[in-house]
């Protein structure tokens, strides 16, 4: 998807602004996998998920005649789910006391890292289970940062232009989030082969 | 870029798959959203009319605000047309109109289903009736 040029979304967005309902339809089918793994990596398994990835969605329709070609489209998506995502973890850290026991029954059903030997194998659940909580400790625009790149696939451009800082600014988010998640997970080094 | 151990910890986590019906469900909320006007939107669409009222209502006082009183408007009227006024009113005054219990309009022949207005009468230029004939 060359800059400068209409990627595909776009081209589908100025579709449906001229009049194309079923070019909408398109963008839900592509794009509604990426949407919904973005905010399930970005809250963890919080119950809002499918409701803001539908609000996404009823965003960029509601977006139909502002919307401007601008830039790649998966930015202009992924920015609109990013915004989703922050107001809902800053309604979450208001109900900060609801959240805390949340985490502590979630905790409870986390394995036993600490008793499992070194070569017994994890299965998908419960890398999964270890993934959010590692995700989960970082900061949120480290933790976006991280998501849109490793992910989504999404260069520094990219993703300075989802979270609204510069490609440097993102690399320099991106190492941090690096060496924070492996200082937290290098215990389990060599397992993720299993 | 070289993947190194925590890219390849990272790609086991699940893929994260929109649930089942999650398409028609956003189709739902899009109709919902549709169906309810919010007041941002009634106030955007309502916009361009209360401008242009709010133009009409400045333009129409700004004009009235010079103007005389209404009880003040003088009244531009001849003294010719009034004469000729009068003078309409007295020829209506002259005229001999007929009146409706004059005009006969019994059923003359009933066999024959036809109408006269007076059996006989005089339809001569100066009865009156003249230009009435039997239907």
């Amino acid at each position: 998807m060359a800059r400068g040029n209409l990627d595909v979304g776009a081209a589908w967005m100025v579709q449906f602004q001229n009049g194309d309902d079923a070019a909408f339809d398109k963008i839900v089918i592509e794009y509604q996998g990426s949407v919904f793994g973005m905010l399930r990596k970005t809250l963890g398994s919080h119950s809002m998920i499918e409701d803001l990835a539908q609000e996404v969605f009823l965003r960029v329709w509601r977006a139909r005649d502002r919307y401007q070609p601008r830039g790649l489209f998966t930015t202009w998506l992924f920015r609109i789910a990013f915004n989703l995502a922050l107001n809902q973890i800053r309604d979450d850290s208001r109900k900060k006391a609801q959240s805390v026991q949340d985490l502590e029954s979630k905790q409870g059903e986390l394995p036993d890292l600490a008793d499992n030997s070194v070569t017994q194998p994890l299965d998908e659940q419960e890398w999964s289970k270890i993934l959010d909580e590692a995700l989960a400790d970082l900061p949120e625009n480290q933790r976006v940062a991280l998501v849109l790149q490793h992910y989504e696939g999404l260069d520094l451009a990219a993703i300075g232009e989802v979270l609204d800082i510069s490609p440097k600014a993102v690399k320099s988010l991106l190492h941090r989030s690096r060496e924070k998640l492996k200082a937290m997970l290098v215990h389990l080094r060599g397992r993720e082969d299993d | 870029m070289t993947k190194d151990w925590l890219g390849s910890m990272l790609d086991r986590h699940s893929a994260h798959l929109p649930p089942r019906g999650f398409r028609d469900r956003v189709y739902a909320r899009i109709k919902d959203d549709a169906a309810v006007v919010s007041p941002r939107t009634l106030w955007q669409n309502a916009r361009p009319w209360a401008a242009a009222a709010a133009i009409l209502l400045s333009v129409s006082f700004w004009f009235g605000w010079s103007a005389p009183p209404i009880t003040e408007l003088p009244i531009a009227v001849s003294r010719a047309e009034v004469e000729a006024l009068l003078t309409g009113v007295v020829d209506l005054g002259a005229w001999n109109l007929v009146s409706d219990d004059f005009i006969d309009l019994a059923l003359a022949n009933e066999t024959l289903g036809t109408w006269v207005l007076e059996s006989g009468g005089d339809f001569s230029p100066s009865s009156g009736l003249y230009g009435y004939e039997y239907y």
